[in-house]
């Protein structure tokens, strides 16, 4: 079986590799829509919906190159995804058939953006310090627009309607319209590889020098930077003014979006590199060491804590009742909420990568090798 | 060596191999042996992230390195965000002795190599040695490796790029020292070392320490400095950018932001600026007390006192053998006499000296003890100096490795360390005249470098990691009651302390300590047989001293590392007075002893018996051509178990030339070859089928069949000697003109040979000891009688050093062969007779004599081209001289040459070779007119 499945693998990746270097579909305006990491610009990973424990296999599909720590991204039927070998795929989300790759040379370290038929992607290129946002009208089928950036971007794009916001490794904000016009440029003067979250007309985003930054959209003006630790890489998110954010010593951190002063702090024992997860109650938060924590988002009590014996580095989603949180030692876990029980554990051949996806009950998970899986729960 | 390039030879090899055993090569392997001692019984404790392997009485240790490994795991999957979702194997021997037999590397494996990672097949192997400490670290390094590489796969694959580049050595290794271990008196010395005398000076001098502990030392130093000035961060980010550039000084750049000329400038500075400033209040030991010995390396000086002469016994390696050495203290400044007392590593009774990790002594009545590797044991030597015979040696089965024996104040007994078959190292007392062995502890703690107390009572001072509380793991000095086993603590600091050792008075005791950062040598009163709380500093180097010794209550022999090397230094100790730095020690607080955490048994956790587990090791597929094979085709596999004991060679093959020979010409060979008992045998069945050229037998191509068997054996009798057999049986069909047969044969080949090699090697080839072969053989055709002979094979070959790297070698040899259709032999050409068209000299009967003067040429030449360097290090030369003659029944002439030669050794690959000379032609009568230049490969013989 496992040879089948190999050769399977393998066979695909022969296929895809002689593929031609197209997206070109015919879709309508879509009824359902994952634009972006996160979802929405507050990234809070949370789902509305009720999950039962019953999960059913749809399909697989494999792409060329590994992936990041990313996500898929939706827009109607669509399913794409960029990888680390330069490529972006789009598949069909109920039969996993591939519908078209975009073939570059360098690497995909961003959830694409969607919107408006068209994919953005930071292209960041191998022997050279430089990245390449591409604009791809899949409707079309072509390049429409490509910028390029004199740093890596390796971070998460947000995203306002008529706007992208692109954080660069040296610390660079920039802001583009849809036409990749741009509008401003911030320095932050620090390294950041923070994943930065939107709220009302500020963006927020912390820093490697353990400083959060709030930032005005609308003209790219530092309006006020707070040390706060020693080191931020984790993602920040946001939720009724209160963002959350940990950082490379583990501590959780509840900050007041208006004055950045800390609500409270909570230590989980090790590096935290993912997103919080924000549901209506509670803020969700997985370490390097394998342990994740529940903690009330008003108070900062901690509900539960367990740990999984792995590794969390891929932000987990949340429903109204369970986690679904990918696993570096080879594991998605799906966990009942109320106390981090056990409810499923989908063991993979490789590392999980991709923080999962939710579309209509489907469920859409990547791990290594590129290995794309969707379930759906009955 | 370039892995590909190892394929091709083991392909060649094996096709080699499988040709000639069924006809008597003339070629034939000299090389020490792995001598497999033990019949170890492997069993497996399989954890959450690993499969230990560990056998006989290691359980206890294989437990508690598998809770270090879970412990190790946890923590460089946080620092380096990754996991390695395989099971790790990790191999654990108990001692370096039962480590270098391991099959999972097929080379000889030097003392001192701590373990390794074999990348092939993810393996972990190392000896435990006695300290947990040490053990853990070698855990941690290895497993670094382990997480590094596999990362840097992963980094590769998910980008679809190559997957077989590698940071360079420096970054590797230190890498694993940096995020393994802290930086220790060790490290700290030998960069002191370096720095101060301006042999290291940045990442530029990276590839002139290649592959020493110096390079391991600074690459942890510079990622120290990484840390400190670019943040720690930092580190594992190189390794998730290692995709993006295919030069690592890219790869550095980017990451740090700086250029590599910045970046090493920075480091250097930051070099100097902590090291120099040392010189203000530390001096060389060169300075601060007399340097006895001038050249080599030198260990553990002992005094020796006989009427008017006083003598230092020590250990050292002046000459490539490790050995031991009398150095005769004059009154003068005449710098004294070094005389060799007794040569190492050439017998097997002195295998090895463990120089640095063992201490000899010696006793009023001149009864010289010393450790060495005897067989599958270290053993203890009681030497008279007056006779210079071995009195006594000591060995017993179940303490595998022995350290430092010290004599009581009469003489009369010795105190040790041992590590014995648990991986235990413990102290323990032997009873020269009635053979009596007493064990004085019994835990894993690392009791080391024992001395006996005072000389009225019944005791034994010692180093060891026991200590509790504060400073749990430090090695602390101890006094240990032999009738009750009652131990104290004399020392308790935030220090190691080692290398006690009592003055003659007994009025003190000194020691050497890392309280300073290095170890220096201090000191610590006795007033009525109390242990003073305070200790004094003696030494005030900035480099370590170990080892040292009285000569008299004022003056210490001891060992010093300074400027790269080690070597032996008089010291006289200061009044107390003068002792301006001291310390005192918080023995009231010390108690008890730490105990090591063992593997908790959840998850994962089972105990099994270990069964042969096969995987593949490689498989390649080769098309070549050669002169005397033809062009062929084909592919090799090769298949062993986990252990590396038992492996499997499959070789298949085509030597068709035009298409419709296809389905004629496979060839295929199956071969079994165990190596996991002192009797190593192999097997095998093959069956060849294709044109062939045979060199010994005429000029034309011939059409041959054959199939049969083979069957190999080898006992090593010790490291320098083996007994080898073969038995080969093929079923043959020879055809010269198609169609027709010429021969056929079912020939039947039996040989066996003792083989001896204890030579010392150089870049090109041997320069020291000796090398000799005896084989008889026989062969003949059991079914039609068309084939009948017998063989002798006799080659001595012995090296004269005249000084480090010059030496004479000589060659005599004979070949033999006698009876019906007796295969011919063949030389001329770079590799026996210079001068002479290569293999154009045949017969049934050779013989070979040369004399060769090997000398150093050029140690490094750098030649400067506009865009790039080229460098050649090691460059020698010869003059040789080469006499002998081939004939099938009657002796028809004898020829010779000579002449000079160059040898380039290409990355220790291939040695080119350059020879012009004269031939000796005419009966051996008359030198050839004008010159021969003969340019070939091989190392010397």
């Amino acid at each position: 079986m496992g040879f089948l499945k190999k050769f399977f693998i393998y066979f695909l990746l022969l296929i895809t590799a002689c593929s031609t270097s197209l997206i070109k579909v015919n879709v309508k305006l879509p009824q359902t829509t994952h634009p972006i990491f996160g979802a929405s610009g507050n990234r809070n990973f949370y789902y509305s919906i009720s999950l039962s424990d019953s999960l059913k296999f749809l399909w697989q599909a494999s792409t060329y190159g590994g992936f990041n720590n990313s996500s898929v991204v939706v827009y109607d039927s669509l399913l794409f995804v960029g990888e680390l070998s330069g490529r972006v795929y789009c598949f069909n989300i109920n039969t996993g058939k591939q519908l078209g790759v975009i073939k570059t040379k360098g690497a995909i370290f961003s959830t694409p953006l969607v919107t408006n038929f068209r994919l953005y992607f930071p292209l960041v290129k191998s022997e050279s310090r430089k990245t390449e946002v591409i604009a791809y009208d899949f409707y079309a089928g072509k390049e429409v627009f490509i910028v390029e950036i004199e740093d890596r971007i390796t971070n998460q794009i947000l995203f306002d309607s008529d706007a992208i916001y692109l954080t660069a490794a040296d610390g660079t904000i920039y802001k583009y319209n849809l036409e990749m016009k741009l509008i401003w440029t911030a320095e932050t003067n620090q390294n950041i590889s923070c994943v930065p979250a939107l709220f009302g007309e500020f963006i927020f985003i912390g820093n490697e020098v353990g400083e959060v930054l709030k930032i005005d959209k609308s003209f790219g003006r530092i309006i006020k930077r707070q040390k706060i630790s020693s080191r931020f890489v984790s993602g920040i998110s946001v939720d009724d003014e209160k963002l959350f954010i940990g950082d490379d010593d583990g501590n959780l951190f509840s900050i007041n979006s208006e004055n950045l002063n800390v609500n409270f702090k909570i230590q989980t024992g090790s590096r935290i590199l993912m997103n919080p997860v924000i549901d209506l109650e509670n803020v969700f938060i997985g370490n390097l060491k394998g342990d994740l924590f529940s903690i009330n988002k008003h108070n900062g009590k901690i509900n539960w804590s367990k740990n999984y014996k792995g590794l969390f580095n891929s932000t987990p989603i949340v429903s109204q009742n369970k986690i679904i949180i990918p696993d570096a030692f080879k594991a998605y876990w799906i966990l009942d909420k109320k106390d981090g029980s056990v409810i499923k554990k989908l063991e993979l051949d490789g590392r999980a990568k991709l923080s999962p996806v939710l579309i209509d009950k489907k469920l859409f998970i990547g791990y290594d090798d590129g290995i794309l899986e969707a379930y759906e729960f009955n | 060596m370039n892995y590909k390039f190892r394929i091709i030879k083991l392909f060649f090899i094996i096709i080699f191999f499988l040709y000639n055993t069924i006809s008597y090569s003339q070629y034939y392997f000299f090389g020490r042996n792995k001598v497999q001692y033990e019949d170890f019984d492997w069993k497996i404790i399989r954890t959450n992230h690993f499969n230990i392997y560990y056998y006989g009485n290691v359980e206890k240790i294989a437990e508690i390195g598998a809770a270090y490994a879970e412990e190790v795991y946890e923590e460089l999957k946080i620092k380096l965000n990754h996991v390695v979702t395989r099971k790790i194997p990790l191999i654990f021997y108990n001692t370096s002795l039962h480590f270098q037999q391991t099959n999972i590397t097929p080379g000889l494996i030097p003392e001192g190599v701590g373990g390794f990672f074999e990348f092939l097949k993810g393996r972990v192997v190392l000896p435990s040695n006695g300290s947990l400490s040490e053990f853990r670290h070698v855990i941690r390094h290895e497993l670094v490796h382990v997480f590094m590489t596999n990362k840097i796969f992963r980094v590769l694959r998910d980008h679809r790029l190559p997957t077989d580049a590698m940071p360079p050595l420096w970054f590797v290794e230190g890498l694993a020292e940096y995020l393994s271990t802290e930086v220790d008196a060790q490290a700290e010395m030998v960069m002191r070392d370096a720095v101060i005398n301006n042999y290291f000076s940045g990442m530029k001098d990276f590839p002139k320490i290649y592959g020493t502990y110096l390079m391991y030392k600074a690459g942890q130093s510079f990622l120290e400095f990484v840390e400190k000035r670019y943040g720690a961060d930092k580190i594992p980010q190189i390794l998730d950018n290692f995709w993006m550039f295919k030069k690592f000084d890219d790869i550095l750049e980017y990451t740090l932001g700086e250029s590599v000329d910045k970046i090493d400038s920075e480091w250097n500075y930051e070099l100097k600026k902590k090291y120099f400033p040392l010189l203000a209040h530390k001096k060389p030991q060169e300075v601060a007390s007399e340097k006895l010995t001038e050249s080599g390396f030198n260990f553990s000086p002992v005094y020796y006192q006989k009427s008017d002469s006083s003598f230092i016994y020590f250990n050292g390696n002046r000459d490539g053998y490790s050995s031991i050495y009398r150095l005769t203290l004059y009154n003068n400044k005449e710098l004294p006499k070094v005389d060799l007392v007794l040569r190492g590593e050439k017998t097997d009774q002195f295998e090895s000296f463990h120089l640095f990790q063992s201490s000899i002594d010696i006793n009023k009545n001149g009864l010289l003890t010393f450790v060495t590797k005897s067989g599958a044991t270290d053993v203890i030597h009681f030497f008279d100096i007056k006779t210079k015979l071995i009195q006594k040696t000591f060995q017993n089965d179940n303490l595998i490795s022995i350290s430092s024996p010290k004599f009581s104040k009469n003489g009369d007994r010795i105190v040790f360390q041992a590590i014995d078959t648990k991986g235990y190292s413990d102290l323990y007392i032997y009873q020269i005249d009635n053979d009596s062995l007493i064990r004085l502890t019994n835990d894993y703690y690392d009791d080391r470098d024992p001395c006996f107390g005072f000389a009225d009572e019944n005791c034994v001072i010692f180093s060891s990691d026991r200590t509790a509380g504060k400073y749990k793991g430090k090695y602390n000095i101890f006094f240990l009651e032999i009738d009750t086993r009652d131990i104290r603590y004399l020392t308790y600091a935030n220090a190691n302390f080692y290398n006690p050792v009592l003055s003659p008075s007994e009025s003190f005791l000194v020691f050497t300590s890392d309280l300073d950062t290095v170890r220096n040598i201090w000191k610590q009163n006795i007033i009525n047989k109390k242990f003073s709380k305070t200790i004094h500093q003696i030494s005030k180097f900035y480099t370590s001293a170990f080892d040292p010794r009285f000569i008299n209550d004022s003056t210490l022999v001891f060992t010093g590392f300074q400027n790269f090397s080690f070597h032996i230094y008089k010291k006289q100790i200061p009044p107390d007075s003068l002792l301006d730095v001291s310390v005192i020690m918080e023995t009231n607080s010390a108690k008890g002893k730490w105990t090591a955490d063992l593997i908790t048994q959840t998850g994962e956790f089972e105990k099994l018996e270990y069964e042969r587990e096969y995987a593949l090791d490689y498989a390649q597929s080769v098309v070549a051509t050669d002169p005397v094979y033809g062009t062929r085709g084909g592919g090799i596999l090769t298949i062993s178990d986990l252990l590396g004991n038992d492996q499997y060679y499959i070789l298949l093959y085509n030597t068709a030339e035009v298409q419709s020979d296809f389905l004629k010409s496979f060839n295929i060979s199956l071969t079994r070859i165990n190596l996991g008992k002192r009797v190593n045998y192999g097997y095998g069945i093959f069956h060849f089928n294709g044109r062939r050229y045979d060199i010994r037998e005429s000029d034309t191509y011939f059409y041959e069949k054959s199939h049969g068997g083979v069957f190999l054996l080898s006992y090593p009798l010790s490291k320098f000697h083996r007994i080898e057999a073969s038995t080969s049986i093929a079923d043959t069909e020879r055809e010269i003109v198609e169609g027709i047969s010429e021969r056929k044969a079912f020939i039947l080949s039996n040989s066996i040979s003792v083989v001896h090699d204890n030579s010392l090697w150089v870049t090109s080839g041997p320069v020291d000891g000796t090398r000799w072969l005896m084989l008889l053989g026989y062969t003949t055709d059991i079914r039609y009688s068309n084939v009948n002979y017998y063989s002798v094979i006799l080659d001595y070959r012995q090296y004269v050093r005249l000084d480090l790297r010059t030496a004479i070698a000589f060659r005599a040899a004979i070949f033999y062969n006698d009876g019906k259709d007796a295969r011919r032999y063949f030389m001329g050409g770079s590799w026996d007779l210079r001068g002479w068209n290569r293999w154009s000299i045949r017969g049934e009967k050779m013989w070979l004599s040369s004399l060769e003067f090997r000398f150093p040429l050029v140690d490094e030449l750098l030649i400067k081209f506009p865009i790039i360097n080229l460098g050649f290090n090691g460059i020698r030369a010869a003059t040789f001289f080469d006499v002998g003659s081939a004939w099938d029944k009657q002796y028809k002439t004898t020829y010779g040459s000579i002449g000079f030669g160059f040898r380039f050794n290409l990355w220790n690959v291939l040695i080119l070779r350059y020879d012009i000379g004269k031939k000796i032609e005419k009966h051996f009568t008359r030198l050839q007119p004008g010159w021969f230049y003969q340019f070939f490969f091989g190392w010397d013989f």
